[in-house]
């Protein structure tokens, strides 16, 4: 056990000491990420004011560089992207940001029942009126109602 | 990333960064339902909810969660499946030559290029119904408008409906080719344009089916409602038919506007139903109301008026073959097929169904009416100068009892075989009922039921 835990510490000092990695991803990779790219991220954050944070149009430059960035951190440390730090990761960051925003809206979709039902049932009951004046008024231009 | 997919379909820069900020908004949601979503209430080992790249995966028991596929890219079918493997001891599936966590996203784009091929061949179908349609329209017109001896109310609202399938045609065909022909990059221009299009191809395609809700309204008026009115008035009818479609078809641009303005409105949502909705209804209305007129043929006039309902029936037989026919499309929709060639063959099906109707209208309206067959028969006989106006008198004398082919006049004949000499009154109601009527010396233009066929 005491080997096993000494050979890892070793492990983790060499790969501290290294500052391009090219062999096999490992957990320094969530540490780069936290480095270079949610650094910016947080700036570009600090510019928008709080309330904006949950505004698609205003964040979605800043979210999507700060993707990228991970995808490129993982491209150099030769990690597949995306994998679970990078899930963490961007827990995390929705976490902060993005506790509050709404689930749907960003991607085309269906409008919620409630406001699709109107808009279905109104014509349908046009319809049903319109037939019901058309054969009222047929009836009623013989002459003998 | 799972598997690399090639695209074979070249994507222009808009499209690329359109799918860029698809997949965007995609990872944001799934990481806001990730952080929003309850703990997995399950007992044992589960693989965590996770972002693969372009579709997000919930917490899943071992065992195997399937997704549609994305529309992320082009040659993606989404109707295909994505499938995630999550191992017995609440791993996701790695692949085995990379050790990277993998979806399956092969089927996606596997069969995309005979889709393709299918996708083109159903263009090029609907092409040709629709120019079929068109030119069997415009024909069964001319032969109404010229033929002035068949023109009665019921004519007249063949005509309206034909008018609208002709102009559904050729919407269909420029959105067609707009949308599916074209490959060129969207502008903001072409988007206008092909929306409004659309919004014409819905309208007048409601428009057709209220048309032929305004054939069955009147039959059923004729028949069984007014038996004892003139003529109708028309203006309901055409108010109906021109003026209600208005009210889906722009609703349905404001909610399309509103809600899911994609590129050329291509994508089925449910926001159709506004369109079809109503549609569904004036089939259902019209079935209703011819079912209801067979009844009444069948069991009141059959033992009153037994010549007469032959004649009833004759009439009604095209309007209650065609509305089935109509209205099949939808009868089969829930039926779709899962498998790809049961699917093809489906799809096949439908597409001649739906694009051939002006076809069939013009054939079953038109072309088989037996009027119309004796009409053009009479026109090319006299067209060859073959015969005398004297000998058609002569022959089909008796042929004025029931000299009037159209409803409107039947019912006429019933009221006067009952007041006096069929052929003075008849002769003189016929020259109320139709001002644009044939001369008196070829009476029988319009001839005896035997041929009022459909």
């Amino acid at each position: 056990m005491a080997s096993v835990s000494w050979r890892h510490t070793l492990f983790f000092l060499v790969v501290v000491n290294l500052s391009v990695l090219t062999t096999a991803c490992s957990s320094h990779y969530g540490n780069a990420i936290e480095e270079f790219c949610l650094a910016k991220f947080k700036l570009d954050m600090e510019v928008l004011d709080q309330r904006q944070w949950c505004s698609w149009e205003d964040t979605v430059e800043s979210y999507g560089e700060l993707t990228n960035c991970t995808f490129l951190v993982a491209l150099k440390m030769n990690c597949f992207w995306p994998n679970r730090m990078v899930d963490e990761f961007f827990i995390r960051v929705h976490r902060h940001y993005f506790h509050d925003c709404s689930l749907s809206g960003r991607l085309l979709h269906d409008p919620p029942n409630r406001i699709l039902g109107p808009f279905i049932v109104v014509p349908i009951l046009v319809t049903l009126l319109m037939t019901a004046l058309v054969v009222w008024r047929s009836k009623r231009s013989e002459g003998i109602v | 990333m799972s598997a690399e997919q090639v695209s074979d379909i070249p994507a222009s820069s808009s499209d690329l960064s359109v799918t860029r900020e698809q997949i965007l908004s995609a990872q944001f949601e799934c990481y806001l339902k990730i952080i929003t979503e309850p703990p997995h209430s399950g007992s044992g080992p589960y693989c965590n909810r996770t972002w693969d790249g372009w579709l997000c995966w919930g917490d899943s028991a071992p065992g195997t969660a399937v997704q549609h596929c994305p529309t992320h890219y082009h040659d993606f079918d989404p109707t295909e499946k994505v499938t995630k493997v999550c191992d017995s001891d609440g791993q996701w599936f790695r692949h085995p030559e990379s050790n990277r966590l993998w979806s399956n996203y092969t089927q996606c784009s596997a069969y995309t290029k005979q889709k393709l091929k299918l996708t083109s061949v159903m263009y090029y179908l609907a092409m040709v119904g629709h120019v079929l349609s068109i030119i069997s329209l415009l024909i069964s017109i001319c032969i109404f408008s010229y033929f002035k001896c068949l023109s009665c109310q019921r004519i007249t609202l063949h005509k309206n409906m034909f008018t609208s399938f002709i102009l559904n045609s050729f919407a269909t065909i420029g959105w067609l080719y707009f949308v599916v022909g074209e490959q060129q990059p969207r502008t903001d221009s072409s988007q206008v344009g092909c929306k409004l299009l659309a919004s014409v191809m819905h309208y007048t395609y409601c428009s057709s089916y209220f048309w032929m809700l305004c054939e069955g309204i009147y039959l059923h008026t004729l028949i069984i409602v007014a038996v004892f009115v003139g003529e109708q008035q028309l203006g309901w009818y055409y108010v109906l038919g021109w003026g209600f479609p208005v009210i889906p078809a722009v609703l349905h641009t404001v909610a399309r506007l509103l809600f899911h303005d994609d590129s050329c409105w291509v994508m089925n949502t449910d926001l159709l139903y506004i369109i079809h909705g109503p549609i569904h209804v004036a089939l259902l209305v019209n079935l209703f109301f011819l079912l209801n007129i067979v009844r009444v043929l069948i069991t009141k006039l059959r033992v009153t008026h037994r010549t007469e309902t032959n004649i009833y029936m004759k009439a009604v037989r095209a309007t209650i073959i065609l509305v089935p026919l109509l209205g099949i499309q939808f009868i089969l929709v829930p039926l779709e097929p899962s498998g790809r060639v049961s699917r093809a063959i489906y799809e096949l099906f439908m597409n001649v169904f739906v694009h051939f109707q002006g076809l069939l209208v013009a054939v079953i309206f038109c072309f088989c009416n037996g009027e119309v067959q004796s009409a053009l028969r009479r026109k090319f006989a006299q067209y060859r100068g073959q015969w005398k106006c004297r000998c058609l008198v002569t022959t089909d004398s008796h042929c004025n009892y029931h000299t009037n082919s159209s409803i409107t006049e039947t019912s006429r004949v019933t009221i006067s075989l009952e007041h006096g000499p069929p052929n003075k009154s008849s002769a003189t109601l016929n020259g109320q009922t139709n001002g644009k009527r044939c001369s008196s010396s070829e009476p029988d233009d319009c001839d005896s039921p035997e041929s009022t066929e459909i």
